[in-house]
């Protein structure tokens, strides 16, 4: 398998009024051609950041602070910003969380669909037209000839949201990226999207990084997760081992806290996430952590292999406790 | 057993500007809760779930139709005789942080139920809320934040304490934990049973949220176009779901066990509009199954079984959906053990 992309040690801050915020703590990732890397992790993870960062689009007052993000050999974090447009949007998709603000609020949603669709390579207006009109239809919109004339925001939320994702997959990208691409939308549109992404993945052979906070979407459309807490990549392992055997505490409560069967007393990690602005020394879960030691509060745990191709990144597990 | 909350024929319609028809949000929606359990209301956007909820207690008038809380038929109460009942009856919004005033505290946003609706001193207040926020797993301190100083987990718990401040018997959540994250959503869920088995409160859930409705209701109605179209107990309906459109709904929600695998069963498509229902079946339109009788017959809903109702005049024909019974994934054999 050939690896599309392969991050490595990417380090992303915040600086604010609050502080300086790590919102990615040197993350490494990589995607095969043809798979789908689900990376799940609740609010203030850093889930978003990596998204942004994969594209080289990380706003002020965000910055990329080290790393590199090796898409097909090129380190898209070096090139210029003209050779990443030529990038995006051709060869790399990306669907971000707040569709409206994706969308330019002047444009008939047809028109930016033709402009993307024309902008990277099929340059005949009436076929990029019926390609616009056909992916509107793909991700379940009605009337879509008329929908093209339609302005953003004469478009619900959810509607908004599957336009940038028909704009995303326009260009039959290699690699997807995609943050949230389904959350607020109704199930039976949700399962229609992912049907789409796996298409595009089992026909085109394109790599998909699924940014989600729902452990169902990664169970059925995943083969691999990377699980993230407090900006770094705390487990990462194939989707079915993961579910069976959660090596990483956190990805514990993760498991739990879906299960459909009621458990008297079931146990879930007390507290919440740290703030990215005032992260605990060692692990960052050491406060919330039933396995405690004095080690995790004074050293990072590395991301150690516990099995082929099962890393997890603990003190505890990594030297096979409990 | 007798329920103590009966809905029964609930309508509503909404006029909407411009249109020369109503919306019919409502039509039709009877079911019954008894004390100190959970009926679950699903369905999609236009589903009519959250009308339901706000009719049931009278937050806006139904069009027509009867609620009757403990015996007692909320339609025809004057607002007054309403007031002195609504602290039996609460309700918790979807999201916490918009139901609660940015500028109170924590302690005065619990207490703001008491004041109201008791003669409780200032210093009785005091202990009560103490009592109430302990009860909801939140340290006393709390009572001196502001909203916007703690998470958003934390928030549902203030508007959970509000809600049982004046120890209502009932309480309707409106997608309660669906702003949440996974595990603060688990511990919410877990709170809410809790406070069921200590307090003996009875729960409306409207949720879209299938897992979180099955690991939390005994009765689940499926709704859609303003319609129950399936009702029973909630593992009967996950296992032997009968309406196509609760086959639908439960084939596209993916499960988060990756040895499980859902047959597709998959609607055509588009929602039609509530203001221009289709005729007979409101599913007719989208559903696989669909034969020339259901574009002209309205069907009812019926018993299949013994605590099993749909409503879909293929019920029979169609059967139970044996696919959709999963086998156990490894995780939950071991949990069994």
């Amino acid at each position: 398998m050939t690896t599309l992309l392969d991050v490595r040690d990417l380090r992303v801050e915040f600086q604010t009024s609050e502080g300086v915020g790590s919102a990615l703590n040197g993350v490494d990732l990589s995607v095969n051609e043809g798979q789908v890397l689900g990376i799940v992790g609740e609010s203030g993870s850093g889930k978003s950041a990596i998204a942004m960062a994969l594209v080289n689009l990380i706003a002020r007052p965000g910055r990329i602070v080290s790393g590199s993000v090796k898409y097909r050999g090129r380190d898209l974090l070096q090139e210029s910003e003209r050779a990443l447009q030529r990038v995006r949007g051709r060869e790399i998709g990306l669907v971000v969380q707040n569709a409206k603000s994706a969308l330019n609020p002047l444009v008939t949603i047809g028109r930016q669909l033709v402009n993307v669709i024309r902008g990277h390579g099929l340059h005949d207006k009436r076929a990029a037209t019926e390609r616009a009109v056909l992916m509107l239809k793909k991700v379940g919109i009605p009337d879509p000839e008329t929908r093209m004339h339609s302005y953003p925001h004469q478009l619900s939320g959810g509607m908004a949201q599957r336009v940038t994702i028909a704009m995303a997959l326009s260009n039959n990208p290699r690699l997807l990226i995609a943050d949230e691409p389904t959350s607020g939308l109704d199930v039976t549109i949700q399962a229609q999207i992912l049907d789409l992404i796996q298409a595009l993945v089992d026909e085109l052979h394109s790599a998909t990084v699924l940014i989600t906070r729902d452990l169902g979407i990664i169970a059925q459309h995943c083969e691999e997760v990377a699980v993230l807490y407090a900006g770094r990549v705390v487990e990462r392992a194939p989707v079915r081992a993961f579910f069976r055997s959660p090596s990483h505490p956190y990805s514990e409560t993760l498991i739990k806290a879906v299960s459909t069967t009621r458990q008297r007393g079931r146990k879930l990690l007390p507290g919440t996430s740290p703030s990215i602005y005032d992260l605990p020394s060692g692990c960052p879960l050491n406060p919330r952590c039933p396995l405690v030691q004095p080690i995790c509060r004074e050293k990072q745990p590395e991301l150690r292999e516990l099995l082929p191709g099962h890393f997890v990144r603990c003190h505890v597990r990594a030297a096979g406790g409990i | 057993m007798t329920p103590i909350v009966r809905v029964e024929h609930l309508v509503k319609h909404f006029t909407v500007a411009g249109a020369a028809k109503p919306l019919q949000a409502v039509s039709d929606v009877s079911f019954s809760i008894e004390r100190a359990e959970t009926m679950g209301i699903v369905g999609e956007s236009g589903s009519g779930k959250t009308t339901v909820g706000r009719c049931v207690l009278r937050l806006i008038e139904p069009t027509s139709g009867r609620i009757l809380v403990e015996g007692q038929d909320l339609s025809t109460l004057s607002h007054d005789s309403l007031r002195s009942i609504r602290p039996q009856m609460q309700l918790v919004f979807q999201e916490p942080f918009d139901s609660l005033d940015p500028q109170m505290t924590v302690g005065q946003i619990v207490a703001e139920p008491l004041r109201l609706h008791t003669k409780f001193s200032k210093a009785e207040r005091h202990d009560r809320v103490a009592e109430l926020l302990e009860k909801v797993g939140l340290s006393r301190r709390t009572a001196d934040r502001h909203p916007h100083q703690i998470a958003a987990g934390q928030q549902q718990r203030v508007g959970i304490a509000r809600a049982i401040a004046t120890e209502p018997k009932f309480i309707v959540l409106d997608e309660p934990v669906s702003s949440l994250d996974s595990t603060a959503r688990a511990e919410i869920i877990d709170l809410l049973i809790d406070l069921q088995e200590r307090l003996g409160i009875t729960y409306l859930f409207i949720s879209h949220d299938l897992t979180t409705v099955r690991y939390l209701c005994n009765w689940v109605a499926v709704m859609y176009l303003g319609k129950i179209v399936e009702m029973s107990p909630t593992e009967e309906l996950f296992e032997h779901p009968v309406h196509p459109y609760t086959r639908a709904l439960l084939s596209a929600v993916p499960v988060p066990d990756p040895e499980v695998r859902r047959s597709k069963f998959v609607l055509k498509g588009e929602i039609p509009s509530p203001i221009n229902l289709p005729n007979g079946c409101h599913l007719h339109t989208r559903c696989p199954a669909a034969a020339a009788a259901c574009r002209t017959t309205i069907p009812e809903l019926e018993q299949v079984s013994d605590r099993h109702w749909v409503s879909c005049i293929r019920a029979r024909e169609l059967g139970f959906d044996k696919s959709m019974q999963k086998e156990p994934s490894a995780m939950e054999q071991s949990a069994a053990k």
